[in-house]
């Protein structure tokens, strides 16, 4: 194996689009600083999305090992995270699918991995926030159709656009509204059985 | 879909509503206000999908320093070593005939998968196609609203003597006077729907606050999320914006730029060359009147008069003995030929005159 050198020792953090000029040519340094920049966030939505952090592992592995096999075919783009997110929901389709024709395995395995509640930003002081509410959507979240959670990760946690989200999940803007449309309403439902637990609470 | 039929869930899938209830600024507040004042009974849908949208959340899974190390160690073991796995993939032929032989098989297969795929792909195909037209069928939606198009113009020239509706592909409707001219992207852009008008027209904008409605007369844009307001902007005369009903931004871009807000019933009357401009309160019959076959002059300088003439009929207007004091026109018209109306001008303003085709001459009397 070769010698890597640490992170550290380089002058200035370099943009993705540099790095990835660089995958492109072959730089295997720029190639695993691509990873490190980039494995916390693709964790993340991996795991949002199917709630199974071995598998999410496996596939961010197989994720980077192709990029690199393919490099020389790799498009430039401007948007590298973008484009990664891309690759790892297609993976995770594609997996999910296979996984689903075969023996059925279910995405309930391995969800005991650390994991924190994560709010849609708000900027405002005050937001009267409910921890009920909170968590009941979080797991509610977790438990729908994979696209559907999709689509709610990107529009409302990652911030992306209409425009965004119908590319990254190759799909046209008006099912990316149905999509969208159809988690939301499974969502809302669950805040009034929410509401309504909290009001007979009281009562025993 | 107009916002007074959204659902809980259109209200979170708006982005101005997310805006409004995540990170609010005056304008988004402002607006919403006013939407909740008009439309109360939303104000369910409204709490609502603000408490959904503040709530919602997810589980985020943190992965471990040592699983990063961990796979990155894996993909750097693959990558120094992937010649030696390629080559354990490819199997090396003793001779000639095996190779042949293996590529004719391939060929084969290569063709029955093929043909097999190829019946699958236009089953696919015939049934997303039968699919697509039932949805065409059943879906009202506006097919333009994601429709991407290239940036193509839309031009619409109304003569003098003729006036025109428009109904634009975002449903709102246009009524162009004439001598005037409307110029727009086809099927409007992604983000904003953008027209240039010379001339005078009156709007009736469909509401789109995802695509705010924006009417160019030179310096001076007009910006409309769901209203109906008319603009006159022919060249060389004052420019008037008149708001009927919602809100508009009306933005001059001279030297100073400014914004100013118009209320319904006020109106915004702009001198380009001076840079200057004043509000005043409107009179919608006045203003309509063009829409409704009327002509109305309430104390009108005769330039303004004689332009108005000009473009209704379509004709050539020549004033002879124009009086240096200027003449002030008043008389209202509905449905009237030239004639008609030259004679109700005439007694009171004192001319008289002759209609030769599309030629006038009109001579005031000298004594007045």
């Amino acid at each position: 194996m070769q010698i890597v050198p640490k992170l550290n020792t380089l002058p200035q953090e370099t943009s993705p689009e540099e790095l990835w000029l660089g995958l492109k040519s072959g730089d295997k340094h720029a190639f695993e600083q691509l990873y490190r920049k980039y494995v916390k966030v693709l964790f993340q939505l991996g795991t949002s999305i199917t709630g199974d952090a071995e598998f999410v592992e496996d596939c961010i592995q197989e994720l980077f090992i192709d990029l690199w096999k393919y490099k020389n075919n790799i498009k430039p783009t401007d948007n590298v995270k973008l484009y990664l997110f891309r690759s790892l929901s297609n993976r995770i389709n594609k997996e999910k699918k296979k996984a689903f024709k075969g023996n059925e395995k279910q995405r309930q395995a391995a969800a005991n991995f650390p994991s924190r509640l994560e709010s849609v930003e708000v900027k405002i002081v005050n937001a009267q926030r409910e921890e009920a509410v909170q968590k009941k959507l979080a797991s509610i979240l977790k438990k729908l159709p994979i696209r559907q959670n999709e689509v709610i990760q990107y529009l409302f946690f990652e911030n992306l656009s209409y425009e965004e989200t119908s590319k990254l999940m190759g799909i046209n803007l008006r099912s990316v509204y149905t999509l969208a449309w159809k988690a939301l309403s499974t969502l809302r439902k669950s805040i009034i059985s929410v509401a309504a637990y909290l009001i007979t609470l009281p009562l025993w | 879909m107009s916002k007074t039929e959204y659902t809980v869930e259109d209200f979170m899938l708006d982005p101005e509503f997310k805006k409004w209830v995540l990170a609010p600024d005056e304008e988004t507040r402002a607006y919403w206000e006013v939407f909740l004042e008009k439309h109360p009974e939303k104000y369910e849908n409204m709490k609502l999908a603000r408490r959904a949208l503040i709530n919602l959340s997810r589980n985020l899974g943190e992965i471990s320093e040592s699983r990063i190390e961990g796979i990155w160690t894996e993909i750097d073991t693959f990558i120094n070593e992937p010649e030696k796995e390629q080559a354990e993939r490819r199997t090396v032929s003793i001779s000639s005939e095996s190779t042949l032989r293996r590529f004719a098989d391939r060929q084969t297969r290569t063709g029955y998968k093929a043909s097999y795929q190829f019946y699958r792909v236009a089953g696919i195909l015939v049934f997303a196609f039968s699919l697509g037209i039932l949805c065409n069928f059943l879906l009202e939606y506006p097919e333009e609203e994601f429709v991407e198009v290239p940036l193509v113009y839309e031009e619409h020239s109304v003569p003098p003597g003729v006036k025109s509706t428009l109904r634009l592909q975002d449903g709102s409707r246009v009524i162009l006077n004439s001598g005037s001219t409307l110029r727009y992207v086809k099927n409007f852009e992604a983000d904003k729907r953008e027209l240039f008008l010379i001339g005078e027209a009156f709007f009736e904008v469909a509401k789109d606050s995802l695509r705010p409605f924006v009417v160019k007369t030179g310096p001076v844009s007009t910006k409309a999320l769901g209203t109906s307001f008319n603009i006159t902007a022919y060249h060389d005369e004052p420019l008037d914006v008149a708001l009927l009903t919602g809100k508009v931004n009306v933005a001059l871009g001279f030297e100073k730029s400014q914004e100013i807000i118009l209320k319904p019933g006020e109106g915004l009357n702009v001198s380009i060359g001076e840079q200057a401009h004043s509000k005043h309160q409107i009179e919608e019959e006045k203003v309509l009147a063009w829409t409704r076959k009327t002509i109305l002059f309430e104390q009108t300088p005769i330039g303004e008069a004689i332009r108005v003439l000009e473009n209704w009929y379509g004709v050539q207007i020549e004033v002879l003995n124009r009086p240096e004091r200027g003449v002030l026109l008043s008389g209202k018209f509905v449905d009237q030929t030239l004639e008609g109306v030259l004679e109700g001008l005439s007694y009171s303003a004192r001319f008289r005159f002759k209609l030769d085709e599309d030629r006038v001459t009109l001579k005031f009397d000298m004594s007045s």
